[in-house]
């Protein structure tokens, strides 16, 4: 336990963040943060490369997501784009999205 | 003789406006308030009576009727005393009062005025629909001035209002005594956070595209100390999550008197047996804002929340709803948004974020889990 205690500060932690907010604000100025955006709001702010949009339908099929469910993934994926700073949504921000599901 | 005041009230989280009506015509000395007042509202008849008489003003020896408009909606406090004061001396004396000023404020017996609960919701209120004037508690200055770019005069004492009537003595605009805002929450540093950087790394994208988070593990494994770093690893608020978090504080009584605007996000740790409705709200012929509302902004926090049965059929629907309106409270406390939570394991909801927190070991080979599968 002592030996983890070099951990990152929550001050450099919070840098990042307000990075990632900063970038959510400049695609919509006035809008929703990433996790309130609606579905149609997503397919314009979460562009997905093809090994990302792969990844994202297998995972639909074998996990059986829900629409929603989907859509719950791709808001956590956009936001680890944004902390990133990558403009569109990779198979690693999908593949790291898809680990935060309570169950699969 | 009749005169008419404008003051308001706060129904849920929104201001109302009320207009005080008085009127004094023969009849057996007495003093009436009709328009659905509550407990508070009908003791203040001896308030008023008292302040009056106690500030130089007299209280008149005829049949004194208050009348609250619009009279269906039920009203509750003592925010109209001032109001009331103000038209029942000046109906005595037959002069108007301006129809766009507004009063608020509780008296005290020895005519002082006391803050009051939702100053800033109800002066935007009004400031909305025109009033040009506002007569607060000094204690509410700073508030009010958050919401309305139109005069707001603090009132210390109904002498001073006397004095004002008669001599026609300015009423200081300057006076706000600034009082020292809330404390931060204990804010745990994320570096003194041993080990689960999975949950971590959850906690800051989480805060990042303000996500939903749910923390499941077993005792001791750290939800509660991670939730409590949140506050440390969020921008502050902006201009208008500040009002609106400044807003909701006013109208459940937590803001500090003399306090202005609100700059950090509320951080809010109820008990695991909360009831359902002191967790999302309710109430009877007024709503009430829950624990879910405090803790409202656009990233809210939630320690300890119970994600057990009954608390959790209620839960259900805010984590996706924008809006939480119970059933029979259509005009309800606009209970907003998600949150985040730390809860034991029997988790029967979903959360686009689910973090696991391991159960921590020496070398974390035996790190057990306890998602549900």
């Amino acid at each position: 336990m002592r030996a983890n205690l070099s951990a990152e500060t929550s001050a450099a932690v919070r840098e990042r963040v307000v990075g990632a907010r900063r970038r959510q604000q400049e695609r919509r100025p006035h809008g929703p943060l990433n996790g309130a955006l609606t579905g149609p709001q997503l397919r314009r702010d979460a562009p997905l490369d093809a090994a990302g949009q792969t990844l994202l339908e297998t995972a639909a099929e074998r996990l059986q997501l829900s629409g929603r469910a989907v859509h719950r993934v791709l808001r956590v994926a956009r936001t680890i784009a944004d902390l990133e700073t990558s403009t569109s949504v990779e198979q690693a921000h999908v593949a790291e999205a898809l680990q935060y599901r309570e169950s699969g | 003789m009749l005169a008419r005041a404008l003051s308001g009230t706060v129904f849920g989280l929104d201001g109302v406006r009320v207009e005080v009506e008085a009127d004094i015509a023969d009849g057996l000395p007495g003093f009436h308030i009709v328009g659905l007042g509550d407990r508070a509202l009908q003791e203040a008849r001896e308030r008023v009576k008292i302040a009056i008489n106690n500030s130089g003003f007299q209280f008149p020896g005829r049949k004194v009727t208050i009348n609250l408009a619009p009279a269906q909606l039920p009203k509750e406090g003592s925010g109209f005393d001032l109001a009331m004061a103000a038209a029942i001396v000046n109906a005595g004396e037959d002069r108007d009062l301006p129809g766009d000023a507004a009063w608020l404020g509780e008296l005290a017996l020895d005519g002082s005025v006391r803050a009051i609960r939702g100053t800033l919701a109800i002066v935007a209120h009004l400031d909305r629909l025109g009033a040009r004037r506002f007569y607060v508690p000094t204690a509410n200055v700073a508030e009010a001035r958050i919401a309305t770019a139109a005069p707001v005069l603090g009132i210390g004492h109904l002498r001073q209002l006397k004095a004002h009537w008669e001599a026609g003595e300015p009423l200081d605009a300057s006076v706000v005594s600034e009082a020292a805002l809330p404390a931060p929450p204990p804010s745990v540093d994320l570096g003194e956070v041993a080990g689960q950087p999975h949950a971590k790394r959850a906690l800051e994208v989480a805060a990042a595209g303000a996500h939903h988070l749910l923390l499941v593990g077993p005792p001791g494994a750290g939800k509660t100390l991670l939730a409590r770093a949140l506050p440390g690893i969020l921008p502050p608020l902006n201009r208008r999550e500040a009002v609106e978090v400044t807003s909701i504080a006013s109208c459940v009584g937590m803001l500090p008197a003399g306090a202005g605007l609100l700059e950090l996000p509320p951080f809010r740790a109820p008990h695991h047996t909360i009831s359902p409705a002191a967790l999302v709200g309710g109430g009877g012929a007024a709503p009430r804002p829950g624990e879910v509302t405090r803790a409202h902004t656009r990233w809210p926090a939630l320690a300890g929340t119970p994600f057990c049965r009954p608390a959790s059929s209620w839960w259900r629907r805010p984590i996706p709803a924008p809006v939480v309106l119970p059933a029979t409270l259509a005009e309800s406390a606009n209970a907003r948004r998600s949150s985040d939570s730390a809860t034991g394991p029997d988790c029967p909801d979903r959360s686009a974020i689910a973090s696991i927190c391991r159960s921590w070991s020496p070398d974390n080979r035996r790190a057990s889990s306890c998602a549900r599968t």
